[in-house]
């Protein structure tokens, strides 16, 4: 086996932003959340549309189409504040993804929680807190099934 | 451990040049806004790795952001082919990936693929400029083995680098600062070498 070299390196990135000038912090925060402000109704309507995808391959059990459904959510809700769509979007991801035991209703349970959220404008309220808790015992209780229970 | 930087610092990205991937058209836009707004001027936007590692054969860039899953190739296969096939120095370039959900699946391949840092969505502004601060005084050094090839992964005992907000009290560092006391005379340091016969 060949020995692993190990030596100290400058990036370009580095030297570029030690040279004088620039802007403060605060400045690029600002003019960062600001653009990104810009974006959110786009993206919000974005969200419902692939949901709507995500409802459909539910509905027609498409099982593939769910995990990348659910990662497509996760990835755009990502940017913004989105409340309890974030971790609802993130249960479903996690008992979709390859090496979980499948449960169609659990699948459904999500998909319709998430739909609830997002027609409530992704607010916290007491409702959402509720349909949280749930989505974790629903979780939950996926992960303690074997797979040999499975069928 | 503050998740934003200081306010007060600065942040000087208006000559680096930043490669933005992702296949999401949308997320690329938003990502985009997100870069302009921390000072960057020159952009590039790829909406496929491959297209990445086109451009990379061409030209240097300063930093890379790039979404973890994609078609073809993905983020973890793109960070592996810049670290180990990319032209030098474009090989060692700072590259942040982005990933929504981290698939347990995938968690292997992330430790691996030899990232400078993989951020979690949510991810706000201020965790995403945190992160372009940490490389811009990354103290790590750089790893080129049979296994890995990135920066040193051994970051547990380092912490945040020199001056970043969230270093705890016990954590060292590779930095060897400025001298605080007088040089000492030549005579002295020629002592100390000089090789002496010495009587067992």
């Amino acid at each position: 086996m060949t020995e692993a070299k190990v030596f100290k390196y400058r990036t370009n990135l580095a030297r570029k932003m030690s040279a004088p000038g620039g802007r403060s912090v605060e400045e690029a925060l600002g003019a960062a959340d600001s653009a990104l402000a810009h974006h959110r109704d786009a993206a919000m309507e974005a969200l419902g549309v692939i949901l709507s995808r995500l409802e459909e391959a539910c509905a027609a059990r498409r099982q593939a189409e769910i995990y990348d459904g659910a990662a497509a959510l996760l990835d755009l809700a990502g940017f913004f504040d989105t409340g309890p769509l974030h971790p609802a979007a993130f249960s479903l991801c996690e008992i979709s993804d390859r090496g979980s035991v499948w449960d169609w209703p659990s699948v459904e349970v999500h998909v319709r929680a998430i739909r609830r959220i997002l027609g409530g404008g992704c607010r916290e309220t007491d409702e959402t807190a509720l349909l949280l808790d749930g989505l974790v015992s629903v979780r939950a209780r996926l992960q303690n099934r074997s797979p040999a229970r499975q069928n | 451990m503050s998740r934003s930087p200081r306010s007060s610092a600065r942040v000087n990205l208006e000559h680096a040049s930043v490669l933005l991937i992702d296949d999401n058209s949308q997320a690329l836009d938003i990502l985009s806004s997100v870069v302009q707004g921390f000072g960057v001027r020159e952009q590039i936007r790829c909406g496929s790795a491959i297209e990445a590692t086109e451009i990379l054969r061409r030209r240097m860039v300063d930093l890379i952001l790039v979404d973890c899953a994609m078609p073809q190739m993905d983020g973890y296969d793109f960070i592996r082919w810049l670290r180990r096939e990319a032209p030098q120095p474009t090989c060692l370039t700072p590259a942040i990936m982005l990933t929504g959900h981290a698939a347990p699946s995938s968690v292997q391949k992330s430790r691996d693929c030899g990232a400078s840092f993989i951020v979690t969505k949510p991810i706000t502004p201020g965790v995403l400029l945190q992160r372009i601060l940490w490389l811009a005084s990354d103290e790590r050094e750089f790893v080129k083995s049979e296994t890995y090839v990135g920066p040193d992964r051994r970051v547990r005992n380092l912490g945040p680098p020199l001056g970043v907000p969230g270093r705890r009290a016990g954590d060292l560092s590779t930095h060897v600062g400025a001298a605080v006391e007088a040089n000492m005379d030549q005579a002295d340091i020629d002592t100390l070498i000089k090789p002496r016969r010495v009587a067992l």
